[in-house]
Parts: C-alpha cells; sequence; structure tokens
C-alpha cells in the first residue's frame, strides 16, 4: 500500500463503518485512479470532498427519511431508561444510607426511600404499556416534587438531613435550586409523553437483561458507598462509580444506531443535570484527579463498546440487533 | 434535482458503468464543466440507492480492488425522464423568448437606422 492510498483510507474515517466496509475500497479506487502520477498527498479538494461526503451521509442517515423508525425505538428506550437510571442513582445512595444511618431519626433514611414508590408506579405502568397512566403519574410526581422543592429550599428545616441554615433563601437562588431538583422529573414526563409505546423500548433491550443491569447498578452503587464510607469517611464520595456505570450503558449502546439514538436524546439533559461535570468529580478538583478520572471513564466506554468477548455477537464488529 | 444527480443518472442511463466511469462520463456529458469528485459521488451514490433511482449492478475486481457498477432502475429511469422533459420545457420556453427578443432588437434596429 503506498503512502498515498494509506492518506486516502484514512479520511474515510468521516465515513460511517457500514458505507466504509461496502465503498471503500472502491472510493480509494476512484481517488487514486484520479490523481496524477508522482503526487504523495491528496489533493486538499479531495480531502474536503471526501470529509463533507462522509458529514453529508452521517447527517443524511442520522435525520433522513430511513432514520424514523430509529428514532421511535430510540424513544421508547429513553423513555425507560431514563425513569430506571434516575431511580438507579437514588437506590444507590439511599440504600447505603439506610444501613449507616444508625441512630439517626428513621425519617432521615425512610421518607427519602419512600420517595421512591411513586417512580416504581410510573415505571410499572409503562411497563405494563399504560403509556398514558405512566405519563399522567410521571407529570403529578413533577407538581409534587416542585412543590416539596421549594418548601425545602425555603425552609431548610422541614428537609430531612439539611440544617436550618444552610441555604440561602433568596428568589433567584430557591428557583435555580428547584428548577435543578425537579429536572430528571420533567425529563421522564416529557420522555413518556412523547414516546408512543415506552413498553416496547424494554422489549427491544429485553427485559430480563434490564432487570439485571438495575440490580447489579443498585448493589454495585451501593457497595461502593458503603467501602468509600468505611475507608475514607471524612471525604465526600465523588460518584465515580455512577459515572463508571454509565460509561458501561453509554459504550454498549453506542454499538447500534438505535442505541446511539438513545445516547443523543439522553446526554444533553444528563448533561444539564450534573451541571457540566459529567465525572462527578468536585468542582474544585485539579486537572490530575480528573484526567484520572477522565481516562478511566474512557475506558470504560472503549471496553463496553467493544464488547467483551474477542469473537462472535455483542461486538463492534458484530453489532447484535437490540431486540 | 440537481445539476450533479441529474448527470450522474444520465451517465448511467446508457447502462451500468463504475465509480470512475460515471466521473469520466459526467465530465464529457457537461463539456469539462462538471468534474465529480469521490466524495461527491458516492454521497449521491448512498442517496440515489436509498431512494431506489440506482442500484448496485454486478462487482469486479480489478488490480486486487473492488470495482462495483451502478445502474439506473426503472424507478430512477422515470425520474430522469420527467426531469429531462422539464428542463426540454424550460429551455424551450427560453429560447422562444430568446427568439422573440431578438426579432424584437432587429426590428428596433432597422427603425432606427442602425443607431439603436
Amino acid at each position: 500500500m503506498s503512502a498515498l492510498e494509506d492518506r486516502y483510507r484514512r479520511l474515510l474515517v468521516f465515513y460511517p463503518r457500514e458505507h466504509r466496509a461496502r465503498h471503500g475500497e472502491e472510493m480509494v479506487g476512484v481517488m487514486l485512479a484520479r490523481t496524477e502520477a508522482g503526487r504523495r498527498h491528496p489533493d486538499p479538494g479531495d480531502v474536503l470532498d471526501v470529509v463533507r461526503g462522509g458529514l453529508q451521509i452521517r447527517l443524511r442517515h442520522a435525520f433522513g427519511p430511513g432514520s424514523a423508525t430509529y428514532w421511535r425505538d430510540a424513544l421508547n428506550i429513553a423513555a425507560i431508561v431514563a425513569p430506571l437510571y434516575f431511580l438507579v442513582t437514588e437506590l444507590g445512595v439511599w440504600g447505603m444510607a439506610l444501613w449507616v444511618s444508625g441512630a439517626l431519626p428513621v425519617s432521615y433514611t425512610l421518607l427519602p426511600l419512600s420517595l421512591a414508590l411513586p417512580q416504581f408506579l410510573t415505571i410499572g405502568l409503562a411497563l405494563r404499556g399504560m403509556r398514558w397512566s405512566a405519563a399522567a403519574c410521571a407529570w403529578i410526581w413533577v407538581v409534587v416534587n416542585t412543590v416539596m422543592s421549594v418548601r425545602f429550599r425555603m425552609d431548610p428545616s422541614v428537609s430531612p438531613g439539611q440544617s436550618a441554615t444552610s441555604l440561602p433563601l433568596d428568589f433567584p437562588f430557591v428557583s435555580l435550586a428547584t428548577a435543578f431538583d425537579v429536572l430528571p422529573a420533567v425529563i421522564v414526563a416529557l420522555l413518556l409523553t412523547l414516546a408512543p409505546r415506552p413498553a416496547e423500548g424494554a422489549t427491544l433491550i429485553g427485559r430480563g437483561k434490564l432487570l439485571r443491569w438495575v440490580v447489579t447498578a443498585v448493589l454495585t452503587l451501593n457497595v461502593v458507598g458503603a467501602l468509600e464510607y468505611f475507608l475514607t469517611p471524612e471525604v465526600m464520595p465523588d460518584g465515580m462509580a455512577v459515572t463508571a456505570l454509565l460509561c458501561m450503558a453509554c459504550g454498549a449502546a453506542s454499538r447500534t444506531p438505535t442505541g446511539r439514538r438513545v445516547l443523543a436524546l439522553l446526554l444533553p439533559p444528563l448533561a444539564v443535570i450534573y451541571q457540566g461535570v459529567p465525572l462527578g468529580g468536585p468542582y474544585d478538583s485539579d486537572w490530575f484527579p480528573l484526567g484520572v478520572r477522565v481516562l478511566v471513564a474512557a475506558v470504560i466506554f472503549v471496553v463496553a463498546r467493544q464488547g467483551f468477548r474477542p469473537y462472535g455477537s455483542g461486538t463492534v464488529s458484530y453489532p447484535e440487533p437490540l431486540a | 434535482m440537481q445539476e450533479p444527480t441529474f448527470l450522474i443518472l444520465t451517465a448511467l442511463a446508457a447502462g451500468p458503468q463504475h465509480g470512475y466511469g460515471v466521473i469520466t462520463d459526467v465530465q464529457e456529458i457537461s463539456g469539462g464543466r462538471v468534474r465529480l469528485r469521490a466524495g461527491t459521488l458516492y454521497a449521491a451514490f448512498d442517496r440515489l440507492e436509498s431512494e431506489g433511482l440506482v442500484a448496485a449492478d454486478r462487482e469486479e475486481i480489478v488490480d486486487g480492488r473492488v470495482r462495483r457498477y451502478y445502474r439506473l432502475t426503472e424507478e430512477g429511469s422515470t425520474r430522469l425522464a420527467t426531469e429531462a422533459e422539464r428542463l426540454r420545457r424550460h429551455a424551450e420556453a427560453a429560447s422562444a423568448r430568446l427568439r422573440v427578443r431578438l426579432a424584437g432588437g432587429a426590428f428596433l434596429l432597422r427603425l432606427t437606422g442602425g443607431e439603436a
């Protein structure tokens, strides 16, 4: 392979994998045939044209007429995955809180845990195919959540675990804090309202697989939380376990066109919820720990994307269908 | 229909061709004015295949490299004929009006004794 051919071949990275597999050799052949003898580097016009062509194809595949089915499936999956994710992250903390609270009043742990019941109900209704009931339940939960949040923010003493002097009470702060409090509930309610058949989303992933992921994630978060608490009780948990699970799920989802659309739907609101610190690290952390977090997250994502088996289904080269 | 698309379909109307064949044919049809590059050509093939206007015909191995031939489908043929007819009508209308304009210009020229 000549250096020129190698350079042309590298340009094909801008094309979808399926397109590269089907047309890559042809395209390289055409580009070489158009090239005058003695040239060592691709013509800049060719480079621009190839990049533009790749982006056009990617955009058309992502949003063109043929992508409607993928987007519908992605919306159905997102409408199930989003409430499950928020439930898992809350149970992952509360389960450990039940254990370590010790002599604290029972309301510190039981009340937050009881707040998960509406989410269980919403997810249950969605899984049973009662889409509108699930959406109604989700919107009622948004209203309840808003009222509770405003009340707690205005008067922190009524909130379990909050000290009465811990928060400023000016209106902009309360509004912003409330908006962030209810944002997950709003996202869930919106997705359940817009998704045509959320129950189909669970079927596409596989209900058994979904249950295994949820149980594993809740157990992992609780075990990691407990370990963090006992090993370094003076240090706040940095949320790396959530990030690791999130990266693993993102890597697995990114193998399929539908999965990538689910990520496109869910990652922007998650980025807002995490306020631009998706890796769960503290704001004042310096670059080194943050760099390590990014590296670990990237490795987990890549491993999950490549699949855990060198051959067979479930890898990038042989993506298994979501169904 | 954009001009490159029209020219690609026109190139395939004569028979199945491979990618580089289409590029040279389009250049010839357009009198050297349109020189397609690989990115534009394969983005167009991708779109035209999904619209059912073009289909892969056969493959050959030349110098160890796959050479795929593309052909015009029935639907592609119909679309090309419709577009060609539309362009022909527009060209005729333009020619007719230009003839009138030129005739009017000549008449004015005669009226003013060659000083118009």
